[in-house]
C-alpha cells in the first residue's frame, strides 16, 4: 500500500569533517508514530537537526511534508522539535519559556500565553509554571522541552530521545501523550535507544547505524526478515554439556554458548525448526530443560543482527 | 492518572510579520540582559561620565570658561576616556552572553528551528548590545546638545549640528562596539572567555596601535583602532582643531564603514555554519 510520505530522505548525506553524520540515509516515514531507533552516535540527532532545519545536507534531500527543510524558516511552523540535550533558559520559569518560543513563532502575546499554558497543562506542569527552570529535575527539563515542540499545534513532532532522565510515572504518561497526539492527527518522529519503549509505541521503525537506514518498515516484517540470519536463544539447563552434544549435531545450529553455569546459549538459523523440535530434545534421557528465552525477542537484538550481522 | 490533552486542531499558525518576531527576541533579550543591576550601574554611572562633564563644559564654555561655546567644544564628549571604559564595559558585560549563552545552553536550536531566519536572531540580538550602548554613546550627547540650545547657551544652529554630529559618531560607536562584541560572543559558549576577549581586544588594539605609532612615527598605525578611527571621525565632525598630528577623518570613517558590516557578516557567517553537536 502506497502512503503518503511525511518524512522523506534520499542519499542524505551529511559530514562533520571527517565523521559521517549522515551516510547516504534513504527512507520513508509514514504517518503516525514511527521510531527511529539505534545507538549513541547513529545520526539519530544529526536527522533531527537536519529535519528542523538547523543543518544543511552536504548531499541528497530531505523532506518534511513534501517541503525541502533547509533555508525554509516558515516550514518549520509545520515542525515541533524537541532536542535531545539543552536547549533552555534556566533562569526562566515554563510558562515565560514557551510563551517566549510561541511569540517566535509568530503567536500575539496573548495567544501564546494561552498556548504555553495550555501545553504546560498537557505536560502536567502547571503546578510549577513560576519556578525557574533551573530548578527542574532532568525529567521535568524534558517536559519543558516537549511543550515547547507541542505549543503551536505542528503537524510534525520531532522528539529527539524524549524519555531521556524521566522517571516511570512520568516516562508513562509521556508515551500515552504521543499515542494521544497520533490519534489527533500528528506525525512523530521519535528516537530512542532505550528499545522496548519504541515497540510499546508503535510498529513502524527505522533502524539507523552509522548514518545509514539499515532497516525500515513494520517492526513484524523486518523479524520475519531476520529468520534467514541467526536466531539466539537462551536455554536454561542443569545440563548444559549433555544438551550442547545432542545440539551440536543439528545442521541449523552453528554456535552454541555456555553463557553460565546453568545456561546455554544457541546461535540457529531456523528458529522455527529449533523450537518444534525442542519438546523432543527435552524429553531425552539425562537431559533437563528449565527454562527458554529467545534472545531476540528486543528490539535490541533485531538492531544488532541488522547492524553488525550476529547477535 | 490522566494527561488531558488539549484538541489539536492542526491549524496553520498565525503569521504575526516577521518584523515582529525579531522585535520579540530584542524585547525579551532586552528586559533579561538590560534590566539587571551589572548593566543598569554601568549605563548609569557611564552616562553620568559623559553627560555631566560635558552639560558643565558648555554651559562654563558660554561664560567664556574653556573656550568659546562653538561646535568644536562638544568634542569634550569624546576626548575623554569615560566613553570608551564605558563603551569596553558595556560591550563586554552585556555582549559577551548574547550569543555565547545561547551556545552554552543550546537554546538556539530551538531559535532557528523557528520561522526565524539567523538573520533575524543576529538582528534581534545585535539590538539589545546596540541601544545599551546607545544610552551611553548617543544620547549624552544628543541631550547636552539639546539642552544647551534650548537654553540658549550655544546658537540654536551650533546645537542643531552638534546634536546631528553626536548622532552620527554615535552610531558608528555603537555598530562598531556591537559588532566586535557579537562577533566575539558567537565565537565561544563560555561568555566569561567572550567578554575577557571584547575588553581585551578593545583595549589591546588601542594600546598596540598607540605604542606603534609612537615607535615608528607613522600615524597609520591609529587606524587599526576602531576608537582611534571614531575620535578621528568626532574630530572632523564637530571641526576640532587638533594641533598635533592626526589621522585623517575621512579616511577613518571608510576603514569604520568598511569594519562594522565586516564584523556583521563575520557574525553572520559564524552563525549560519554553526553545527550545534548535542551527541
Amino acid at each position: 500500500m502506497n502512503v503518503p510520505a511525511v518524512v522523506q530522505a534520499q542519499d542524505a548525506t551529511r559530514r562533520y569533517h571527517e565523521v559521517l553524520g549522515l551516510n547516504r540515509f534513504t527512507a520513508i516515514f509514514p504517518p503516525g508514530i514511527t521510531g527511529l531507533v539505534g545507538p549513541n552516535g547513529a545520526g539519530k540527532s544529526t536527522l533531527f537537526r537536519a529535519l528542523a532545519g538547523l543543518l544543511p545536507l552536504d548531499a541528497g534531500t530531505l523532506t518534511v511534508l513534501g517541503q525541502p527543510v533547509w533555508n525554509r524558516p516558515e516550514n518549520n511552523r509545520q515542525v515541533g522539535y524537541c532536542p535531545d540535550h539543552g536547549g533552555l533558559y534556566g533562569w526562566m520559569n515554563p510558562e515565560e519559556f514557551v510563551r517566549y518560543l510561541l511569540e517566535l513563532d509568530g503567536f500575539p502575546a496573548a495567544q501564546a500565553r494561552e498556548k504555553a499554558l495550555q501545553a504546560l497543562a498537557t505536560v502536567e506542569l502547571l503546578p510549577v509554571k513560576d519556578r525557574a527552570i533551573r530548578t527542574f529535575s532532568k525529567g521535568m527539563r524534558q517536559r519543558v522541552k516537549m511543550a515547547q515542540a507541542i505549543a503551536h499545534d505542528p503537524k510534525v513532532l520531532l522528539l529527539d530521545e524524549p524519555l531521556n532522565g524521566t522517571d516511570p510515572v512520568g516516562r508513562a504518561r509521556l508515551l500515552r501523550l504521543f499515542q494521544e497526539l497520533a490519534a489527533s492527527g500528528h506525525h512523530l518522529i521519535i528516537s530512542s535507544h532505550v528499545l522496548h519503549e519504541v515497540e510499546r509505541l508503535t510498529d513502524n521503525i527505522v533502524m539507523i547505524s552509522n548514518g545509514q537506514a539499515i532497516a525500515q518498515g513494520n517492526l513484524h516484517r523486518i523479524r520475519e526478515l531476520l529468520d534467514q540470519h541467526p536466531h539466539a536463544i537462551e536455554l536454561e539447563t542443569s545440563t548444559p554439556r549433555p544438551l550442547a552434544r545432542i545440539l551440536a549435531d543439528r545442521d541449523d545450529v552453528f554456535s552454541l554458548q555456555f553463557s553460565g553455569p546453568d545456561r546455554l546459549t544457541v546461535l540457529t538459523s531456523a528458529p522455527n525448526g529449533f523450537f518444534d523440535d525442542l519438546p523432543g530434545v527435552a524429553l531425552q534421557p539425562g537431559i533437563s530443560i528449565t527454562g527458554v528465552r529467545s534472545l531476540d525477542d528486543s528490539l535490541e537484538a533485531v538492531f544488532r543482527y541488522l547492524s553488525k550481522g550476529a547477535p | 492518572m490522566t494527561i488531558a490533552t488539549p484538541r489539536y486542531a492542526l491549524s496553520d499558525a498565525s503569521t504575526r510579520p516577521r518584523i515582529e518576531r525579531v522585535w520579540t527576541i530584542f524585547a525579551e533579550n532586552t528586559r533579561l540582559r538590560g534590566l539587571r543591576v551589572g548593566p543598569l550601574l554601568l549605563v548609569g554611572f557611564g552616562f553620568t561620565a559623559t553627560f555631566v562633564p560635558l552639560l558643565l563644559s558648555e554651559m562654563l564654555a558660554s561664560y567664556g570658561l574653556f573656550g568659546a561655546p562653538e561646535l568644536s567644544t562638544f568634542y569634550e564628549a569624546y576626548q575623554s576616556p569615560m566613553l570608551l571604559i564605558f563603551a569596553m564595559l558595556m560591550s563586554a558585560v552585556v555582549g559577551a552572553g548574547i550569543v555565547a549563552d545561547d551556545l552554552r545552553t543550546k537554546a538556539i536550536s530551538l531559535y532557528l528551528s523557528r520561522p526565524l531566519t539567523v538573520m533575524d536572531y543576529l538582528v534581534g540580538k545585535s539590538g539589545v548590545v546596540a541601544v545599551l550602548l546607545a544610552l551611553l554613546a548617543i544620547l549624552p550627547g544628543v541631550l547636552t546638545a539639546v539642552i544647551v540650545g534650548l537654553l540658549g547657551y550655544v546658537p540654536a544652529d551650533v546645537a542643531a549640528t552638534a546634536a546631528l554630529v553626536f548622532l552620527g559618531v554615535g552610531t558608528l560607536t555603537v555598530l562598531t562596539f556591537t559588532g566586535v562584541a557579537v562577533l566575539l560572543s558567537t565565537l565561544t559558549d563560555r561568555k566569561s572567555f567572550a567578554g575577557a576577549g571584547i575588553f581585551a581586544f578593545l583595549f589591546s588594539i588601542e594600546i598596540v596601535s598607540l605604542i606603534l605609532a609612537s615607535a615608528t612615527g607613522d600615524l597609520s598605525f591609529e587606524y587599526l583602532s576602531p576608537w582611534e578611527d571614531i575620535l578621528a571621525v568626532a574630530r572632523l565632525g564637530f571641526q576640532y582643531p587638533s594641533f598635533l598630528p592626526t589621522i585623517d577623518g575621512y579616511v577613518a570613517l571608510t576603514v569604520l564603514l568598511a569594519l562594522i558590516p565586516t564584523l556583521f557578516l563575520l557574525s553572520y557567517v559564524r552563525l549560519s555554519r554553526l553545527e550545534v553537536v548535542t551527541d
